[in-house]
């Protein structure tokens, strides 16, 4: 039998005899995998930026009324009395600092204007919850700033509202604070954030009294999912841990990498049309071709491989060219969101590159399914023709 | 015909060449209300040296050698090859005792276009399996053998219809065949090139292969050892 060398390279004598129609069709492929890289890289990145982010900082346990229901800034519905509550079983469960939060997502059309307002009490410091950051410059928040107007912006949010130490910013039509310092660039989500002491936004929101969550530091980070399941249990109330927020995270990401998923399907499906047309035209033109060989000795399997082979190749040349495209495309996207919010929100990992290649494989073997099959059923007879 | 006798060259013969009978083989064409008997039954045991197979047009020349080929299936009757039944065999395994046992010269020449003169040649030795240095050189010897060790890298586009048809020989021959089959090879050729593949033919001819050429050209079937003659699909011998 033939090897693999020989077959590949015939297949690709036979691509290369219409140069121009062969690289058109590549490049349809090319895109559609591009697209697909693209859309699916967001969602890797984002899930780069959640698991690097919140890995070592962050709560270990958050508690709030309803989880993660109304997404990642719950709004302000919890008493403050559930601090107090929390804090009488601290001991017990081993917690070493509760914190309250109040978080509000300023969301503006502009995106690069949109941040999240957070709110914790000035005298435990933003480095209770977030212990890595600095202040750039200014200062952080310290206990003599609770109930003050001021606040303390990271990096990102600065930037983009252009602010810096002794800028105004407007909370409210009626409320407006001071920066007093601005933190350094940590290339996460807290970039974005603008920290306040806790009287002072709920103030400004109106929640007296309330809190988003309370953030939870445990002497062993470890005991989170049981700690989260007795705070749960004992209070009544929605305890989560950092894995829970992670499967949170993944889930979105999952539905919405799906709804990209399906985007690109499209694409992917007309260019996989694409290469079974330009294969079934070249078994067309090749029909007298593929008679004759058959005739001097090739069996049908052989033009079926050959013709298949054909087909893989086109669609893995164009696969390999869409994750080059696709590569200029995050880079693209990554120089957008960088100076949006600091991150890569796209990302190739190699198991996106996997996928991308594996899609192209299989689009390669599906249009080349009925080209393969019909050149190996070719009749001798009529290929030769009557002479 | 004793002009075709003089002219034939002698055959020596080679005992190990598997032999190409038919028995009781026949084909027919089912059309409109009727049918067409393309081929009357024919039992017949195709000696060594050149077999021409002359006829009118529509005699039934083609029908005959598509049967022999294994291109076609028989409606009866049976093609033995070396006491091997073609027909019984798959498609795969038809193939496969093509390449082996086979070469084929058609009216066109029938060459991959994309492929140089040389890569034609290697092809059948390609599908056997045998490995590109050997092969390589092979060919080169084929196509030293009908003359065009020169043209080795022309693609078939290049060539003219003459050479082309010589290199479609030197393909033929890849796999050393006992039994070679054209088909009117100089139906598309002048005298003179049309003379340099017969000359080519009946070199094989006289080295052993069973050849089977089907022509309407007396003067080619002058050159041949035995004669059949088709007419409406009944053949017969000398
Ligand atoms: N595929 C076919 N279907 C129907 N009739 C055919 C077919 N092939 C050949 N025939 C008929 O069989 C007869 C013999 O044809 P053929 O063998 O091609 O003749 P030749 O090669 O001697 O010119 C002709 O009458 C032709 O019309
Ligand atoms: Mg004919």
């Amino acid at each position: 039998m033939m090897s693999w060398g020989d077959l590949w390279a015939l297949a690709w004598r036979g691509l290369t005899r219409r140069p121009v129609r062969t690289l058109l069709t590549a490049l349809g492929i090319t895109v559609a995998v591009a697209s697909m890289v693209v859309f699916l890289s967001l969602g890797e990145g984002i899930r780069k930026v959640f698991t690097s982010e919140l890995g070592g900082i962050g709560p270990d346990v958050q508690v709030s009324l309803s989880g993660f229901t109304q997404g990642f800034a719950p709004q302000p519905n919890l008493p403050e009395t559930a601090v107090g509550d929390i804090q009488k079983l601290a001991t017990e469960l081993k917690i070493t600092s509760v914190t309250p939060v109040v978080m509000s997502v300023r969301s503006s059309l502009d995106v690069s204007q949109s941040v999240v307002l957070y709110g914790l009490p000035a005298a435990q410091g933003i480095s209770t919850v977030f212990p890595k950051i600095v202040p750039a410059t200014g200062r952080a928040l310290i206990a003599g700033d609770e109930g003050q107007k001021v606040a303390v912006v990271g990096a990102k949010a600065a930037e983009n509202l252009r602010l810096k130490v002794g800028s105004t910013l407007n909370l409210t039509r009626r409320t407006s604070v001071k920066v007093v310092g601005v933190l350094a660039q940590e290339s996460g989500l807290v970039d974005s954030f603008i920290f306040l002491p806790l009287r002072t936004l709920q103030d400004a929101e109106g929640a007296t009294g309330r809190v988003s969550l309370v953030a939870l530091k445990l002497e062993n980070p470890r005991d989170a999912r049981a700690v989260a399941t007795a705070l749960a249990k004992r209070l009544n109330l929605e305890a989560s841990t950092q894995s829970d927020f992670l499967s949170f995270v993944e889930r979105a990401l999952r539905i919405s990498d799906a709804v990209r998923f399906g985007i690109s399907l499209i694409a992917l499906i007309v260019g996989g049309l694409a290469v079974a047309n330009t294969v079934m035209m070249g078994v067309f033109e090749r029909t007298r071709e593929f008679g004759t060989l058959r005739a001097i000795g090739a069996r049908p399997g052989f033009v079926r491989a050959l013709v298949l082979t054909e087909s893989l190749l086109l669609a893995l040349a164009g696969g390999v060219g869409g994750i080059i495209l696709g590569l200029a495309g995050i880079w693209g996207v990554n120089l957008y969101t960088q100076n949006l919010a600091g991150i890569d929100a796209a990302a190739l990992t190699p198991r996106l590159t996997l996928l991308a290649l594996g899609i192209s494989i299989l689009l390669g073997l599906l249009s080349g399914l009925l080209p393969s099959r019909s050149a190996s059923r070719i009749s001798i007879t009529d290929a030769l023709g009557r002479v | 015909m004793t002009s075709s006798a003089t002219l034939a060259a002698t055959v020596t013969p080679d005992a190990t060449r598997p032999a190409l009978v038919t028995q009781d083989l026949s084909r027919i064409y089912p059309s409109g209300e009727g049918s067409v008997t393309a081929l009357a039954p024919f039992t017949h045991t195709f000696p060594q040296g050149l077999t021409a197979v002359v006829g009118p047009s529509g005699s039934g020349k083609s029908t005959l050698l598509n049967l022999l080929a294994g291109f076609d299936t028989p409606s009866s009757g049976r093609v033995v090859v070396g006491g091997t039944d073609l027909h019984s065999l798959s498609e795969a395994g038809r193939a496969d005792f093509r390449l082996k046992h086979y070469g084929f010269v058609f009216q066109n020449h029938n060459l991959v276009t994309i492929l140089s003169a040389l890569e034609n040649v290697e092809f059948p030795l390609t599908l056997a399996g045998m490995k590109p240095k050997e092969r390589r050189e092979r060919a080169r010897e084929l196509l030293e053998r009908v003359g065009l060790g020169n043209r080795a890298t022309h693609l078939p586009g290049q060539l003219s219809g003459g050479e082309a048809q010589r290199v479609a020989i030197a393909r033929a021959l890849a796999c050393d065949p006992a039994v070679l089959l054209a088909d009117e090879p100089t139906g598309n050729l002048d005298t003179r090139t049309g003379q340099k593949v017969l000359d080519l033919l009946t070199a094989q001819a006289q080295g052993g292969r069973t050849v089977v050429l089907i022509t309407h050209d007396r003067d080619v079937a002058a050159l041949a050892n035995h004669t059949l003659r088709v007419r409406d699909g009944v053949v017969t011998g000398e």
